[in-house]
């Protein structure tokens, strides 16, 4: 599905990245998960092209997208949920979905609000509000939507529970979980919360320092006392 | 005479005159404010757009029409004046990740490439034409309606028209939503496939062509030569800051109280103090901006109705 071989990427001559394998498969979810600054954000960047790709490749479905633009990229199945600034907050919450949707060229759109607003109705009840009014929690879930209107194969979600408290923590991380089951959708998940990550996750990244010191199952990360300790603020 | 009555005296025609002119600065205004909340650039060559509509006006009137029907070919040789700016300019320069004072700087190289082409163009049309190609006014060819100009009525519909158009653009389009996305964050924006670039190039050429909208105007109003869009530069970025750079419909507000206070204060202090003070309205649109910045250091539209 996803297929990112030796990437080598940053910012102009901001090197961030070196030589990062990562893959992800139908219907699975994949944790990339490290220390701040460890390079998390910028994969996904990179991924979507909006980083400088220096060398190495991202395939999705055999296909090269490699150094595409982000808005062709954005045709091609994938959908990008920002960490930070991740709805336009002076649209209502109703144009976010509509202007994500028709650049997908979704062809019935009421139809898709009607499904998006069945995963979560108080988007329903907020729909002609201007979406910065929105609360932390509620503003997430308009982000994820924001992607999730657009039939996406692969799902990139950068830190979707970061600033929540924790009811909103566990509703969203469910409603991922839910997401992907359901719709049989692939998911990137880059996340802080690293035991939140790898409840749902089926295989997991350790990106410390633009590399990759670790890949395996949730268990298996688990048992890597060390790395846990050291780079994931985990164990003793 | 007391003041009341002098102010009175002067309201009439003053009035009628601050109304134009408040209209036509809006119109240049608002493709200021525009260019700021879709690129974050403050475009200088605003003044040669709006030169450009004043010979729109002139081309047109050569060619044995109303020179009001310059509104139409100023709106397309300003909005394609626009285009080449970011196309050929600015967006390179983005791509390079240039800071916004290069970007801004490159906005007044470009101007100044347009006026030195708008001179050429004034003495080509003077050689070929015979006519006064840098003292264009065309206030003996405009229509009055009971003794009111044709052109405050031109000007205002021209702005009210322009604002509802802008209006149902961003708000009942696809294109117009997108737009307004782009505004706000063009990081998301691309992740939607919204092509950001295309989005900006679209606002340039709608900024450019409103700005010669107001240019072909202006010859109805005062004279015009090559220089008349670098005179009044300054009081459209007045306007534009005051109204708040970060609402479009902002801008007529800013322009009315620029116009106003431009136009009919100069009158009224020139009935005290005597005609020399006109000299000086040129500071007016300046002082009228800084006063209101420290009150309301957002622009007018920052300013909230208190209810109740």
């Amino acid at each position: 599905m996803l297929k990112v071989e030796s990437l080598n990427s940053g910012y102009g001559k901001l090197h961030v990245l070196y030589d990062v394998s990562v893959d992800c498969d139908k219907e699975e979810i994949v944790a990339v998960v490290g220390p701040n600054g460890a390079g998390k954000t910028t994969l996904l960047n990179s991924i979507f092209g909006i980083a400088d790709i220096y060398s190495g490749s991202v395939k999705i479905d055999g296909e090269e997208i490699t150094k595409l633009p982000a808005h062709v990229i954005a045709r091609k199945g994938i959908a990008y949920v920002l960490q930070m600034i991740n709805i336009f907050s002076e649209l209502s919450v109703e144009e976010n979905l509509r202007i994500s949707a028709s650049y997908a060229k979704i062809p019935d759109i009421d139809k898709k609000l009607r499904e998006i607003f069945e995963i979560f109705p108080i988007l329903s009840e907020r729909r002609k509000q201007r979406a910065g009014t929105l609360s932390g929690g509620e503003r997430q879930m308009l982000a994820i939507s924001i992607g999730l209107i657009r039939d996406p194969k692969i799902l990139l979600l950068d830190e979707p529970t970061a600033g929540l408290m924790p009811l909103y923590v566990d509703l969203i991380i469910k409603k991922i979980n839910e997401i992907r089951k359901e719709r049989g959708i692939s998911v990137v998940l880059v996340e802080q919360n690293v035991k939140k990550a790898l409840e749902i996750a089926d295989r997991a990244y350790v990106l410390v320092s633009g590399q990759i010191i670790f890949r395996g199952s949730p268990s298996d990360l688990a048992s890597e006392k060390e790395i846990m300790r050291l780079y994931l603020g985990m164990g003793e | 005479m007391g003041w009341v009555s002098k102010v009175e005296i002067i309201s009439l025609g003053t009035l009628i005159s601050a109304l134009t002119w408040s209209s036509i600065l809006s119109l240049m205004a608002i493709g200021i404010t525009l260019l700021y909340r879709t690129t974050k650039v403050p475009n200088f060559a605003h003044a040669s757009f709006v030169t450009t509509g004043v010979y729109s006006a002139t081309i047109v009137s050569l060619m044995g029409f109303h020179p009001y029907l310059g509104m139409f070919l100023g709106f397309i040789l300003g909005g394609l004046e626009g285009l080449v700016l970011f196309y050929a300019i600015l967006e390179p320069l983005r791509r390079r990740r240039s800071s916004i004072f290069i970007l801004m700087i490159a906005t007044l190289s470009y101007d100044i490439l347009l006026y030195g082409l708008l001179n050429v163009l004034a003495d080509d049309l003077q050689t070929t034409y015979k006519i006064l190609a840098r003292m264009i006014y065309y206030s003996r060819l405009d229509f009055s309606i009971g003794g009111v100009p044709g052109v405050a009525v031109i000007s205002l519909l021209a702005l009210i028209t322009t604002v509802i158009l802008l209006y149902i653009l961003l708000n009942r389009t696809t294109l117009g939503v997108a737009l307004r996305a782009c505004m706000e964050n063009t990081a998301l924006a691309q992740t939607l496939g919204i092509n950001v670039s295309l989005m900006l190039l679209f606002s340039w050429f709608i900024a450019g062509g409103i700005a010669g909208v107001a240019g072909a105007l202006l010859p109805f109003y005062t004279m015009c030569g090559p220089y008349i869009g670098m005179l009044y530069i300054a009081e459209m970025f007045c306007a534009s800051i005051l109204g708040g750079l970060d609402q479009i419909y902002g801008a007529p507000l800013g322009g009315f109280l620029i116009g106003f206070a431009k136009v009919a204060l100069i009158s009224v202090l020139a009935s005290f103090v005597g005609p020399w003070i006109t000299e000086y309205a040129p500071i007016i649109p300046l002082a009228a901006m800084a006063v209101a910045l420290v009150l309301v250091p957002k622009g007018l539209v920052a300013i909230k109705i208190r209810r109740g």
